[in-house]
């Protein structure tokens, strides 16, 4: 998957595309919106990353640029947290945005998203080691041994085990979970993770469901016991 | 700027003098025309009464002859005087006719004459003299001209309009002296005003000296003053607790990363830091992120992609949101009313969540929290009371402000930074609606209310992207 990233931001740049490269990205980057647009038009990507502020030509400008020769998914990165640059970015042909701060983890969540054209055919049946998720029978057994969960916890298991690998932020696994869109301090997701992993890894010594202090969760196989704070 | 209020009133007090001088000089005028006109008439009548009576006794040419004689003696030399006899014997005749324009009429047999090429008239009185003897019956016409009344007129028409002239100049500049010492006041005032600084916040204008009409506007003046100090204060104080609150992540950030780089550290040890380093940058990006949602709110900005829901099944989609945190601290809830309204329901559902953490954190174990929609007129208020110690008016005023903390909730200040309930007051605000705090037989009350028909932000969404994005319209990354 190639991406552009249009930012003139040296910092953002170099985290972006060391980050974006090691997640498996092919990264171009344009430090100004002229040349941004320019490369945007020239060559084929997958996806665009927009920042609004950008010297000789803002986003929007590069934004109506691309929009007029080319249909590349763009995600704008807007500093202010106005409605009228969403709006603005969202009329004239963005696909998504982010507001700054961001999370790099949200980045990739939104990139992703926005390539995923159709998500491959997603099985039903999903293991991660001796972990077995059945998403239609809505039943999970471990090492052959059904799990008793709630229906929410079922829930967090099935949205962690499609991501298998994957680390999912809580503001991410708020949405898919819950459906509630905005970030919480109500401990939602720590308590949920809590009573889940209590369920799943308690019995077994091989923990499935890592913390990633800072980042979120993820639910995978480790090798040597991996690390759960 | 328009033209100073001295030079208007000046202006307008010229105006008016210039007006009445005028009707006054208008009125003297017209009546000294007329007592000189008057005079004129009589001296002229007496006059051809003698001439009447002079022409009378003359019945036959001979004495003719001595009346001819009579009358040129009364004509003098300069002309002024005018008598002509007219008659259908030419013998019984004298003097020329006077020609001329008939320029007015002054009285029953007056008639005021222009002769050609003169500037002023002649008045004549015509006498019918009966016949007497061999003379048939004449007309006297005795003519006086007007060289010195209209002259005399002219000239004091002149010297009235001059007299108006300087006396209208004369009243303006006065008005303006006078009209300078009547402002002194307001000068005073916006000299007092003009000293008004910010170093000294607690100056204000003297309102007691001034003169009534000014009185009210210093007050209400002071009035804008004082609050805009309010809000000044409180805008202090704010960017006080900003700074302080991002003063502690920042020095953890900066200590935690020092002390990490003096030694040599294992690969374990650095994650750590990063880690830790991770989660006070989360901290600073929450803490931002809603700073400017409030900031939002405080430009006046409205809520936008409203729909028409149920209140009480916003209030329940949080209650199964926050399920397992209520099971923890072993509280219940119970819901009581519903009403409809149009709302951002994602922006409730952060509200009514705020609410509920509240309530969660100041709650004993084991007790019920209550959740309330009740529809009052045109609005409708959600609350969430738990119960708990009675709360004290001072907290009771300043709980909806940023960054305001009981004491006991600044020792976990970790997760709680304090703009949870300013949070709600903004989202009220923007659905037109206000914020509320109750405390009573041992039950606290907290809640918000929205206009029904959501204020007058009402309104389709503005772009088809927001739409499919179901979600553009609210903040992503703030949190509650």
């Amino acid at each position: 998957m190639k991406v552009l990233v249009i930012e003139d931001e040296r910092k953002v740049v170099d985290y972006l595309r060391s980050g974006l490269t090691e997640q498996g990205w092919v990264v171009d980057v344009a430090m100004d919106g002229e040349e941004g647009a320019w490369m945007a038009t020239e060559y084929d990507f997958d996806v665009i990353v927009l920042d609004v502020m950008l010297p000789k030509l803002d986003g929007f400008g590069v934004l109506r640029a691309v929009r007029a020769k080319k249909d590349t998914p763009v995600i704008m990165l807007t500093a202010r947290d106005r409605v009228d640059d969403r709006v603005h970015g969202l009329r004239d042909g963005a696909d998504d945005y982010l507001t700054k701060p961001f999370s790099f983890l949200e980045l990739i969540e939104r990139l992703r998203a926005l390539t995923r054209r159709a998500r491959a055919q997603e099985s039903t049946l999903i293991s991660v080691g001796d972990l077995q998720v059945d998403l239609i029978s809505r039943r999970a057994t471990r090492d052959g041994v059904r799990l008793d969960l709630t229906a929410k916890e079922f829930q967090l298991l099935s949205v962690l085990a499609r991501r298998r690998g994957e680390i999912l932020s809580k503001t991410l696994i708020t949405e898919l979970v819950w459906d509630v869109n905005f970030e919480s301090n109500a401990n939602v997701v720590e308590t949920a993770i809590k009573r889940l992993r209590a369920k799943l890894d308690g019995p077994h010594a091989a923990k499935l469901l890592h913390t990633i202090r800072g980042m979120g969760y993820v639910l995978e196989v480790r090798e040597e016991g991996g690390q759960t704070s | 700027m328009k033209r100073s209020i001295s030079l208007r009133l000046s202006a307008m007090f010229a105006a008016v003098s210039l007006i009445v001088f005028t009707l006054t000089g208008a009125g003297l005028f017209f009546l000294m025309q007329r007592q000189l006109f008057n005079e004129l008439r009589e001296s002229l009548d007496t006059r051809a009464r003698i001439a009447s009576l002079i022409v009378a006794h003359a019945p036959d040419v001979q004495k003719w002859a001595f009346v001819q004689e009579k009358l040129r003696d009364l004509s003098p030399a300069d002309s002024r005087m005018h008598y002509y006899v007219e008659g259908p014997d030419p013998r019984f005749r004298f003097g020329t006719p006077i020609v001329g324009k008939i320029t007015g009429n002054v009285g029953p047999n007056h008639l005021l004459v222009r002769p050609p090429g003169s500037s002023y008239d002649i008045i004549t009185s015509t006498f019918i003299v009966p016949a007497s003897g061999d003379r048939p019956q004449v007309t006297l016409v005795v003519g006086s001209d007007c060289v010195r009344t209209e002259g005399m007129l002219r000239s004091f028409g002149i010297a009235l309009g001059v007299l108006i002239a300087l006396s209208t100049i004369a009243v303006a500049l006065l008005s303006r002296a006078v009209t300078r010492f009547g402002l002194a006041p307001l000068t005073r005032l916006s000299r007092e005003a003009a000293q008004l600084s910010p170093s000294n916040r607690r100056q204000r204008l003297h309102s007691d000296a001034l003169p009534e009409e000014l009185h009210e506007l210093a007050t209400s003046f002071n009035g804008a003053l004082e609050r805009l100090d309010k809000a000044y204060e409180r805008l202090e104080s704010f960017n006080a607790d900003v700074a302080h609150e991002l003063r502690t992540p920042v020095s953890i950030l900066i200590g935690q990363t020092q002390v990490a780089l003096t030694r040599d550290r294992s690969v374990e040890q650095l994650q750590q830091t990063l880690q830790s380093n991770l989660e006070e940058f989360e901290r600073l990006r929450v803490i931002v992120n809603d700073m400017l949602f409030l900031s939002r709110s405080d430009r006046g900005e409205r809520a936008t992609d409203l729909a028409e829901v149920s209140l009480r099944a916003e209030l329940e989609r949080m209650l199964d949101f926050l399920e397992m945190p209520l099971e923890e601290a072993q509280l219940r809830v119970e819901v009581q009313g519903d009403a409809r309204a149009w709302v951002n329901t994602s922006l409730i559902g952060r509200a009514v969540s705020n609410l509920f953490v509240n309530a969660i954190q100041h709650s004993q174990p084991g007790t019920t929290l209550c959740a309330t929609v009740a529809p009052q007129d045109g609005h409708v208020e959600i609350a969430v009371s738990n119960p708990g110690e009675p709360l004290d008016p001072v907290v009771r005023e300043h709980i909806f402000d940023r960054f305001y903390r009981i004491q006991e909730a600044r020792s976990n200040s970790h997760e709680n930074h304090g703009l949870g309930l300013s949070i709600v007051k903004a989202v009220a605000e923007m659905h037109g609606g206000t914020v509320f705090v109750r405390s009573a037989d041992g039950v606290n009350t907290f809640g918000f209310s929205v206009a029904v028909d959501g204020g007058d932000a009402r309104e389709a969404p503005v772009a088809a992207g927001i739409a499919r994005q179901g979600r553009a319209g609210l903040p992503l990354h703030v949190s509650p």
